[in-house]
């Protein structure tokens, strides 16, 4: 008896409870004034009189019960919780192969968006390391006209930081070279000449000693900041250092301060090459120009000001500095930047891209289980017809088959980390060596929680469809039929359709993309980038400080390291430049001899300058095409004789013979450089970049400090790396080289980028059309099982097997059909978004699209094949007699 | 009876003391009092409800579903372990209590 009344009091009803509670006590009142004689009437009345007010009883306990109710209520969807869970591990269990094939498609899913995940959070996700880093900017100067943009100039830079209103600190900085002569081993590192308000702006302290001071700015001060790396690596972590000196360039620095470990200095072009050193701004011949625009701005916003804010702020102030100074500062404006955007930015835009791929593979494998999962719920239909005939809601049955999916998909969620750990070192190798933060990427707590929601997310996602519609039974035609035909089997069957047009359509849209990677990468690649890759080797040589003072002391060192360099067996070529292909931006505008004539304000055209000597252009491969290459003699700083490239010649004489012919740098109408020679182009800033025009004179005529040695090798070029070393330090055992690596390595990590995210969109495209391949089998399937008795009947009747394929074919070819209607439209909106990075394709290239179609009517017409040919396989008999 | 504060945390004290002799119903429970005091304390029957709603919130008693001899459903409360330690207090708070007030009562020796 008493079980009986726990399954009636299913709902907890506190107001019937007290109700029945008070009703029983009358009860009991009555039987026992009946016992003493009274009638039942007069019973009930004395009961009910002696009770008093029953209200006041219900009002009294209304509370106590409210709470009562909300705990029985907590404690029965706990119970009723854990009722589905365990029921649904039951379910998964009694189809082991479909649950484990699920898991494991899961799996992948999840787990590529994991592994990628975690990639974006370290390189982008992550603040930069320092006190408030949203307020960190970055200050370009821009030209408003042109739209170039770049470092400033100092006297700018001191005219920003005087007359703005918005930024707490501001500093300007600009990357050296410096030797560090002392000790046995001679070594170059990158360092940066600062004015004190950059360690301001950084805001993070010293470890030991301290930062530079705002007096030291602009003065010839000896004192340098070494950074923690440096510190440990060459002193030994001394803690005497503050008060030891330094060699840099043959002269003596006092150490003022150690940075702390987690400090560095930002840069745009510094990611992979940090700055090691801080010494003060010297004063020196461009610190006064306004038209040398060689310094970075670091600035920290105020509190409360927004970077738009400033940057009006900046704008009113470049509208000052032009009136001031229209002759140099006309259209220059600032442009303000936040730093974390500009560092990490381009990273993140190529992860998100490899996202996005992994996300639309994962939908395509949702699409493929919840297709799994309607045809399950076909076989289930007696199952959900009991439960509902029992009581159960809709919302009931819906929660427990959600529960299903949830639990299938945390399992894969689970699966997929592991599988992300376990490719974790692998993804790490095909990092580009230009991403920032790279060592930071592991699979940590934020990065657990992602993979949880995203599994929560992912079982709502490919479970919600298939448990509403398998929740839709309609009883009494479930618990007759038991089979597949019928009308809520058409519409299951018409969902599913519907899933698979959305993975064919998602599986097109990716593919199309990833071909069109493919395509870009395969050009650029193959591109003629102007040099020879193969055989250059390349190394950076510093010729600063004391005792490269004179020019006669530089030109003597180069003679002796040309003779020596050139002894070396296997060279056939050495030369020296200030700037190397690939890493070009030394600029300036010209204008040729006859348009200044015509017409002195011409404006002029951007026009690349290098410096060099030697044998550069041989050593480089590239090739002389009219003329000659530079002699000695052209070195006249009055009138030197150039050589210019193609693109110049082009440019400037199109279709007339370029050589003897004239042309200056705007606003330098001294000297006017004569064309002796015309060489191929080289790419200047990156691989695939249109080639600019270029000029290159002889070192003596714009000697600089920073230079580069090219080698070429007859065999490989990393052979020559040693004996080169010891040639240069043979003429001066103090001159260190830097940054040795011959040009095929440094297109390489220039492509590595575009490696990176071509191979990863590329495989999860392939991924997804299998698994599309997959999802159009499963409809077939399910469409051929269906049809099995229609089937049947018609081979019974006579129809020629190869018909019913046919038949069967051309379902599927409708499904693809529609999917690729879809995938087009869809191919056509991701293609747009992606079309920067596309290059020598057009982001609607009818071949790609095509190849992309072809491939997916060809794997679906395949997968539909095996399911068409084994449904009309069978005897009529059977057909006929199958559910 | 004394103020109403009194006379509920009294109640209480009743009732918990009752159901010390075993689980009971509310109409069992009000019955035992009034026979064991003699018919001096009549429990009004519609106070007695909320009374044991409150000492179930307070965890000193739980209810469940049962049946009477004569075979009616009426809910019968039993003491917890927890009401069986505020018995102990309350009971030692009462003692304390009237010995106090009779204190008061008795005339001091001069």
């Amino acid at each position: 008896m008493k079980r009986l009344f726990r399954i009636w009091s299913f709902e907890p009803d506190p107001e019937r409870d007290l109700a029945d509670e008070i009703e029983a006590h009358l009860g009991l009142k009555v039987e026992e004034l009946m016992s003493k004689g009274a009638s039942e009437d007069e019973a009930w009345q004395e009961a009910r009189r002696s009770f008093g007010d029953p209200e006041r009883a219900r009002k009294e306990s209304k509370p106590h019960a409210a709470s009562r109710e909300r705990k029985h209520r907590a404690g029965e969807f706990l119970d009723s919780l854990s009722q589905d869970l365990r029921y649904a591990l039951r379910t998964l269990r009694r189809s082991p192969g479909m649950t484990l094939l699920t898991i494991v498609i899961l799996a992948l899913g999840i787990g590529a968006n994991t592994a990628i995940f975690s990639v974006l959070k370290a390189v982008f996700l992550q603040p930069l390391p320092f006190p408030e880093p949203e307020e960190l900017t970055f200050v370009w100067n821009r030209n408003a006209r042109t739209g170039g943009y770049g470092p400033t100039t100092f006297p700018d830079f001191l005219d920003w930081r005087e007359q703005n209103q918005s930024f707490e600190a501001m500093g300007a900085f600009g990357g050296a070279y410096l030797n560090l002569t002392d000790g046995e081993d001679p070594v170059q590192i990158r360092g940066a000449r600062v004015t004190a308000g950059v360690f301001d702006v950084l805001e993070i302290p010293p470890a030991m000693g301290r930062a530079l001071l705002p007096e030291e700015d602009l003065t010839e001060e000896q004192v340098i900041v070494l950074s923690h790396h440096l510190w440990t690596e060459r002193y030994g972590a001394d803690p005497d250092i503050l008060e030891k000196t330094v060699q840099v360039d043959g002269s003596a620095y006092d150490v003022v301060g150690v940075m702390p470990e987690v400090f560095y200095h930002p840069t745009p072009w510094g990611l992979t090459d940090p700055y090691l050193a801080w010494i003060p701004m010297p004063t020196d011949q461009w610190i006064h120009s306004r038209n040398s625009y060689s310094y970075q701005v670091l600035a920290r916003l105020r509190d409360g000001i927004s970077r738009a804010r400033a940057q009006e702020d900046m704008n009113r102030i470049g509208a000052t500095l032009e009136a001031q100074y229209p002759d140099t500062n006309e259209n220059e404006r600032a442009w303000v930047v936040p730093l974390h955007v500009l560092l990490y930015g381009d990273a993140a835009a190529i992860v998100l891209l490899v996202l996005l791929a992994t996300g639309a593979v994962l939908l395509v494998a949702c699409g493929n289980i919840a297709g799994f999962l309607m045809a399950r719920a076909a076989t289930r239909r007696t199952e959900m017809a009991i439960r509902a005939s029992l009581g159960a809601g809709r919302a009931r049955i819906v929660r427990q088959l959600l529960t299903e999916s949830i639990v299938l998909a945390v399992a894969g969620g689970i699966a997929g980390l592991l599988l992300a750990a376990w490719s974790m070192g692998g993804l790490k190798t095909l990092i580009p060596p230009t991403f920032p933060r790279t060592e930071d990427i592991r699979l940590d707590a934020g990065i657990l929680l992602f993979t949880f929601i995203l599994s929560l997310a992912t079982g709502v996602i490919f479970g919600l469809v298939p448990a509403l519609a398998a929740s839709r039974t309609r009883l009494t035609e479930s618990l007759k039929e038991g089979g597949r035909a019928g009308r809520s089997g058409k519409k299951r069957l018409r969902t599913q359709n519907a899933f698979v047009v959305a993975q064919i359509a998602l599986s097109l849209c990716l593919a199309h993309v990833g071909l069109l990677l493919v395509r870009s990468y395969g050009t650029l690649q193959e591109l003629d980038q102007g040099f020879d890759p193969e055989h250059t080797l390349t190394m950076g040589v510093s010729l600063g400080g004391d005792r490269y003072d004179e020019l006669e002391e530089r030109e003597a060192f180069l003679r002796v390291l040309f003779a020596r360099l050139e002894a070396i067996p296997g060279v056939t070529a050495a030369g020296v430049t200030s700037k190397l292909p690939l890493r070009g931006g030394t600029n300036g505008p010209t204008v040729t001899e006859e348009q200044f004539a015509q017409d002195p304000t011409t404006e002029g055209v951007l026009t690349e300058v290098s410096s060099v000597s030697g044998d550069y252009f041989a050593s480089m491969g590239i090739p002389l095409l009219a003329g000659r290459t530079l002699t000695p003699d052209d070195a006249d700083t009055i009138q030197p004789g150039v050589v210019i490239n193609e693109a110049a010649a082009q440019r400037f004489w199109p279709d007339q013979d370029p050589l003897g012919r004239r042309f200056g740098f705007e606003g330098d109408n001294a000297s006017w450089l004569t064309v002796v020679g015309v060489v191929g182009n080289v790419r200047q800033t990156r691989p695939g970049a249109t080639p600019r025009p270029e000029v290159y004179w002889d070192y003596r005529v714009n000697p600089r400090v920073q230079m580069y040695l090219t080698l070429d090798a007859q065999g490989d070029p990393r052979e020559l790396i040693r004996p080169a070393r010891a040639a240069v330090l043979s003429v001066d055992p103090l001159l260190p080289v830097s940054n040795i690596r011959t040009m095929g390595e440094m297109l390489a990590t220039d492509l590595s980028g575009r490696e990176f995210y071509t191979l990863l969109v590329g495989l999860f495209s392939a991924l997804a059309v299998l698994l599309a391949a997959a999802g159009i089998y499963g409809v077939i399937s399910y469409f051929v099982a269906q049809r099995t008795q229609e089937l049947g009947i018609r081979l019974a009747l006579g129809a020629a097997r190869k018909g019913l394929v046919l038949l069967v074919l051309r379902r599927a070819l409708v499904i693809v059909f529609w999917g690729l209607v879809v995938g087009l439209a869809a191919a056509w909106i991701a293609s747009r978004i992606i079309s920067g990075l596309l290059f020598g394709v057009g982001a609607l290239d009818p071949t790609t699209l095509m190849t992309g179609v072809g491939l997916l009517v060809f794997v679906g017409l395949t997968a539909a094949l095996v399911p068409g040919l084994r449904g009309t396989r069978l005897s009529p008999v059977a057909a006929l007699r199958a559910e | 009876m004394a103020g109403s504060n009194l006379y509920t945390g009294t109640l209480d004290l009743l009732i918990i003391q009752t159901l010390s002799r075993g689980p009971n119903h509310g109409y069992g429970i009000g019955k035992s009092i009034r026979d064991l005091s003699g018919g001096i304390l009549a429990v009004e029957e519609g106070a007695l409800y909320p009374a044991l709603h409150r000492l179930n919130k307070k965890g000193w008693i739980e209810g469940s579903w049962g049946e009477t001899e004569t075979g009616r459903r009426a809910r019968f409360y039993s003491l917890t372990r927890k009401g069986r330690k505020a018995l102990a207090r309350e009971t030692a708070r009462w003692d304390q209590h009237a010995r106090a007030v009779q204190a008061v009562l008795q005339p001091t020796e001069a």
